[in-house]
């Protein structure tokens, strides 16, 4: 059995929504405790069902099989009694006429004249007999005898006597033999009778005897009790379909009450036997079974309701259903404690798994078990503790290479190398904890190794020292071999050179700073301890040796960079105060110089040279304002750009002496890499105007709109062929870039003779 | 494929077209309108004709029916020989002298197989049989009431002298229970009843006990009537003999239609007076409205020829 271990579990969560969350998954479906159970339960169910229903079928088939065999018992024995009870009327007739002497009288009525001494006393006579014979039988209503000719000349009942029954079939067919008529009404009596009738005579017919019988004896033997149970009943329906005999219930009258079945449809109609189970007249779902009894042409019924009849299988198949919920029940206890006993195990399993896959590598299983489960959760733990170690080695490399990557972002940040080798120098050992950290350069000009920057206890050590690259020791080692070097006992090496202060140290590692097959340097690290580095921190060393190595290199071309670009700004300068200054202050100099000779020979012409002076040291200053600017880009966005197009045309003005008129409409400001722009274009067509166009008068116009600002500069100088001169040659590819780069358009118009004319415009974004 | 779409389209269109044809054949043909006279008030010895008619029987046949009622001083037969009626309900007496008059009356079912006629009398007054009558008081309402007595008597061998006649109304039931009478006389149907439902227990005496009378409730139609429309007759016919099936297997139900015809009696009444008529008019011998021939020759008696013999079971014979 496996366990979370004590201490571990101490350490679970109690949050009731986990304790839900594992309640839930132990009834999920596709958990093993879930389809174990539900296999249990679902064998046994079946089971319990198939069993039930053999039982069912099998029970009611043998149920009703016996109930038909039953009603069938019934209804031959009440047949065979109203059998017996229309023999014994038969019979009785024939005892009635019994006797020679019987005979005589109704030969003596029918051959003597009526109301002869003779006729009356035959008529007495027999009238006595058959009145005593009647009540000594008590099965005839009454007694009567038809001449051949179907008149009634004697009956046990008054006033029948001279009635002719020559119509009715019981005289018809009594003439023949022994007959009984079916059941009918009495409307005298109210009741149900049959008439039976026989011949009187032998060689000669002497007449009919006929007695009417009451059917009480049949309702007697009817609802005599045969053992069919409270629902069953057995009665007698006649050849249209009337109830015979009573009903068991009491609104069933006879003779009111038609009986319409499956059973009296098949007996009745079809004068059939047999058995079924369909519909009483009473609404009940019943099993029957029916005769026919040709003699009297009636229908005998029997029936038993079917809820009785199969009482004893419903009880049955509700014990056979409590039997099998009750083996449900104890099939999902076994379940329950059979799956407790396998999927617990493997449920705690799960939990471990799933805790160590949420992160928590801690986690172990207990194994408590020898089984199966117990050497899965063995081989688990073997596992775990494998990637245990596999995710904490990953950790740190992952570690490591973020710190690598901070470091040597910021390396390639720096640009300075009084800057950059201490800082590497102290974010080495900070982060990676590392005893000492050496940065050790080799001199550009003497080629000797020079400790440039160090952490640890190098710092308040003795000054850095120097060493010849040919010297011993493991840096000059690295430097000369172009290797990395790890000693993690020094003490035991014969090549390590201890070097005062740094007496504790224990191991080293040494790797080289180079690029390509150029030697900058050795990156040293040192430890207190023994074995203190591995693979991974050759790795990491060396990977930020390599960065050190280009950020070296960086800053060292970084700072030559800076001389070059100092000397090449110088250069400018002097060229632009020679080309522009200079030669204006000169040609202004030049006239201060014979300004007073001239003003006292011709002073108009004197007035006119001292305006042009003005003009001279007016552009002078205004080029210097603009050598200013240069020097200080920040002024082009600071000052406005109307501000700035007036001094470059004044400057302008100064130099060529023309009229250069600008023309500002409206006021606003611009972004800052627009006005750049602007400025930049401008100053590019100045120039060009300056050099090429030779104009006399130039118009530049800034208008500024609510959806844009436009420049013009045009002039009215030689202009070109745009399709003959070079833009190039004329710095306008540049400019229209310069202006297009930031979505302004640029157009550049001219025409032999016709001038010049430069248009940008940049669209106000929305 | 578009000739065998077109041609089942039009074997399609036949099949709708011959169906509606059929059905507007039987359907659209109107029904026969055919009156009904009966002999007396609506009361139950009528009441399978009622239940026929409220059963649908009648409109199952394509027989749209008027049921004429009758009362005292209607000879409903003569209606029915004058064309005034298609059909007319009779007693066997009235008919038997009109097959003796040569009429062209010939009877096609009957609805009683027993005479519902009765003598009765107050059960407490001990008069049971015909012989306690002597000395009685028996109330005569007219000549065929006089007739059915003095043959249940002679049958009974005894005198009629020997009885008490005592001229009274019709409805002047009061009389018995006041005993001014000692016997009433009627249709099992009704006058017992309505002493029963008055709260009086009666003893009925059935003249058919006593030989008298046969069939009851005769259904009449003319001659003229068979020649020119037999097949209505014989689907009039089936649905009566349907409507009396079903009153007989029905009481309740049709005691609560007989009460919509003669709506100033109860439905207790109605239903004792049905009940009353189910063993007449149902006997295990014969079918429901069945005439056996034998016993019609005696009971028409010299009225009887075989040329004319003033009722046919042609149209009976026709029920299932």
């Amino acid at each position: 059995m496996i366990t979370i271990s004590e201490d571990k579990q101490a350490n679970l969560p109690q949050d009731p929504s986990i304790k839900r969350e594992r309640s839930n998954r132990l009834l999920r479906i596709g958990t093993i405790r879930t389809r174990i159970l539900i296999t249990f339960v679902l064998l046994v169910v079946i089971a319990a069902v198939a069993i039930s229903m053999v039982t069912v079928v099998l029970g009611t088939r043998d149920a009703r099989n016996r109930v038909v065999d039953q009603l069938e018992s019934v209804a031959t024995l009440k047949q065979s009694e109203i059998q017996t009870w229309v023999d014994g009327l038969q019979i009785n007739l024939d005892i009635v006429l019994s006797g020679q002497q019987v005979f005589d009288q109704i030969n003596t009525l029918n051959e003597e004249p009526a109301g002869s001494d003779a006729f009356r006393d035959a008529h007495d006579a027999l009238q006595t007999h058959f009145n005593w014979t009647a009540e000594q039988m008590g099965l005839f209503e009454e007694l009567f005898l038809m001449d051949t000719e179907g008149r009634v000349i004697l009956s046990t009942r008054a006033g029948q006597e001279g009635e002719k029954h020559n119509i009715y079939d019981y005289y018809k067919e009594g003439l023949k033999g022994h007959y009984i008529q079916q059941p009918s009404h009495s409307l005298s009596s109210g009741g149900m009778i049959v008439v039976v009738s026989q011949p009187v005579g032998d060689d000669e017919t002497l007449g009919v005897l006929a007695g009417r019988a009451s059917l009480e004896s049949l309702n007697e033997i009817m609802i005599e009790r045969t053992g069919l149970g409270d629902t069953g009943e057995t009665y007698l329906v006649g050849s249209n379909y009337r109830l015979l005999t009573k009903s068991r219930f009491e609104e069933y009258l006879v003779p009111e009450t038609y009986v319409r079945s499956d059973g009296t449809d098949a007996t009745v109609e079809n004068h059939e036997n047999g058995s079924g189970r369909y519909t009483s007249y009473s609404g009940a779902s019943v099993f029957g079974v029916y005769h026919w009894l040709p003699e009297l042409q009636v229908a005998l019924i029997a029936e038993q309701e079917e809820s009785e009849a199969l009482h004893a299988t419903y009880m049955a198949l509700i014990v056979i259903v409590c039997v099998a919920l009750v083996a449900v029940v104890i099939a999902a206890l076994a379940s329950v404690f059979l799956t407790r006993s396998i999927a617990a195990p493997l449920a705690d399993l799960a939990d471990t798994a799933t805790a160590i896959a949420a992160g928590d590598l801690e986690r172990i299983a207990k194994v408590e078990r020898r089984d199966e489960v117990g050497t899965v959760a063995q081989a688990f733990n073997t596992m775990t503790h494998q990637l245990r170690g596999s995710v904490k080695s990953l950790e740190q490399r992952t570690e490591q290479l973020r710190t690598i990557n901070e470091v040597g972002r910021s390396i390639s940040s720096i640009l300075n190398l009084d800057e950059l080798l201490p800082f590497v120098a102290n974010s080495l050992r900070e982060t990676f904890k590392y005893h000492n950290v050496g940065i050790i350069l080799i001199d550009q000009d003497s080629s000797a190794l020079v400790l440039k920057a160090s952490a640890g206890t190098y710092e308040g050590g003795p000054d850095i020292g120097t060493a010849a690259l040919e010297s011993e020791g493991i840096a000059s080692m690295v430097a000369q071999q172009g290797e990395s070097l790890l000693i993690n006992d020094i003490l035991g090496d014969p090549i390590y050179c201890c070097i005062e202060g740094l007496g504790d140290t224990r191991s080293e590692l040494a790797v080289p700073i180079q690029i390509g097959d150029r030697m900058l340097g050795v990156l040293d690290i040192e430890s207190d301890r023994i074995n203190a580095f591995d693979e991974l921190d050759l790795f990491t060393t060396q990977t930020l040796a390599d960065q050190l190595a280009i950020a070296i290199e960086n800053a060292r071309l970084y700072e030559h960079a800076q001389e070059l670009a100092t000397v090449e700004e110088r250069q400018r300068l002097a060229r632009d105060l020679h080309d522009a200054v200079t030669q204006t202050l000169f040609s202004a100099s030049l006239i201060a110089e014979v300004l007073p000779r001239l003003w006292e020979k011709n002073p108009e012409e004197g007035k006119k040279r001292l305006e042009e002076l003005r003009r001279s040291t007016r552009g002078a200053l205004a080029e210097m304002r603009m050598l200013l600017l240069e020097l200080r880009p920040a002024a082009l966005t600071e000052a406005n750009l109307s501000e700035l197009l007036k001094q470059m045309t004044d400057a302008a003005i100064g130099k060529l002496g023309i009229p250069f008129n600008l023309s500002v409409e409206g006021q606003g400001t611009l972004p800052t890499d627009v006005q750049i722009t602007f400025y930049r274009v401008a100053q590019e067509a100045l120039n060009n105007i300056q050099k090429h166009a030779s104009a006399n008068e130039v118009e530049i116009t800034l208008r500024y709109q609510p959806e844009s600002v436009t420049l013009i500069i045009s002039d009215n100088g030689i202009g070109f062929d745009p399709n003959s001169v070079s833009a190039e040659h004329l710095g306008l590819s540049i400019m229209c870039e310069r202006a297009e780069a930031i979505g302004t358009e640029c157009k550049v118009e001219s025409e032999i003779g016709q001038g010049t004319r430069i248009t940008v415009m940049w669209q106000v974004l929305v | 494929m578009s000739g065998r779409f077109s041609m089942i389209s039009i074997l399609v269109l036949a099949i709708m077209s011959m169906s509606l044809l059929v059905n507007c054949s039987s359907s659209d043909e109107e029904p026969d309108e055919v009156t009904l006279q009966i002999n007396w008030v609506h009361e139950a010895e009528f009441v399978g004709y009622y239940v026929a008619d409220a059963k649908g029987f009648y409109d199952d046949e394509n027989i749209n029916i008027t049921i004429a009622e009758g009362g005292p001083g209607i000879q409903a037969r003569l209606y029915m020989l004058d064309g005034s009626a298609d059909f007319a309900i009779a007693a066997v007496s009235e008919h038997r002298d009109l097959v003796a008059a040569g009429e062209p009356a010939v009877a096609v079912m009957t609805a009683f197989q027993i005479p519902p006629l009765v003598m009765f009398s107050l059960t407490d007054s001990g008069i049971r049989e015909p012989k306690d009558m002597v000395g009685k008081r028996v109330g005569i309402k007219n000549n065929y009431w006089r007739d059915v007595a003095h043959e249940m008597l002679t049958n009974a061998g005894i005198d009629p002298s020997e009885i008490v006649e005592v001229e009274v109304e019709v409805g002047a039931q009061e009389l018995l229970y006041s005993r001014e009478v000692d016997v009433w006389m009627g249709f099992a149907t009704s006058e017992p009843i309505e002493a029963q439902v008055q709260g009086y227990e009666v003893t009925n005496i059935y003249a058919a006990d006593y030989g008298v009378g046969g069939y009851e409730g005769l259904l009449l139609v003319n001659q003229a009537t068979i020649d020119q429309n037999p097949d209505m007759i014989g689907r009039f016919v089936r649905a009566c003999q349907k409507g009396w099936q079903y009153a007989v297997e029905h009481s309740d139900e049709a005691a609560e239609i007989l009460a919509l015809w003669q709506p100033d009696k109860s439905v207790e009444f109605q239903q004792l007076a049905v009940r009353a008529a189910i063993p007449l008019v149902d006997t295990p011998q014969a079918l429901i409205g069945w005439i056996d021939a034998d016993r019609w020759k005696q009971l028409m008696g010299d009225a009887y020829s075989e040329s004319m013999p003033g009722y046919t079971m042609e149209y009976m014979e026709s029920v299932e």
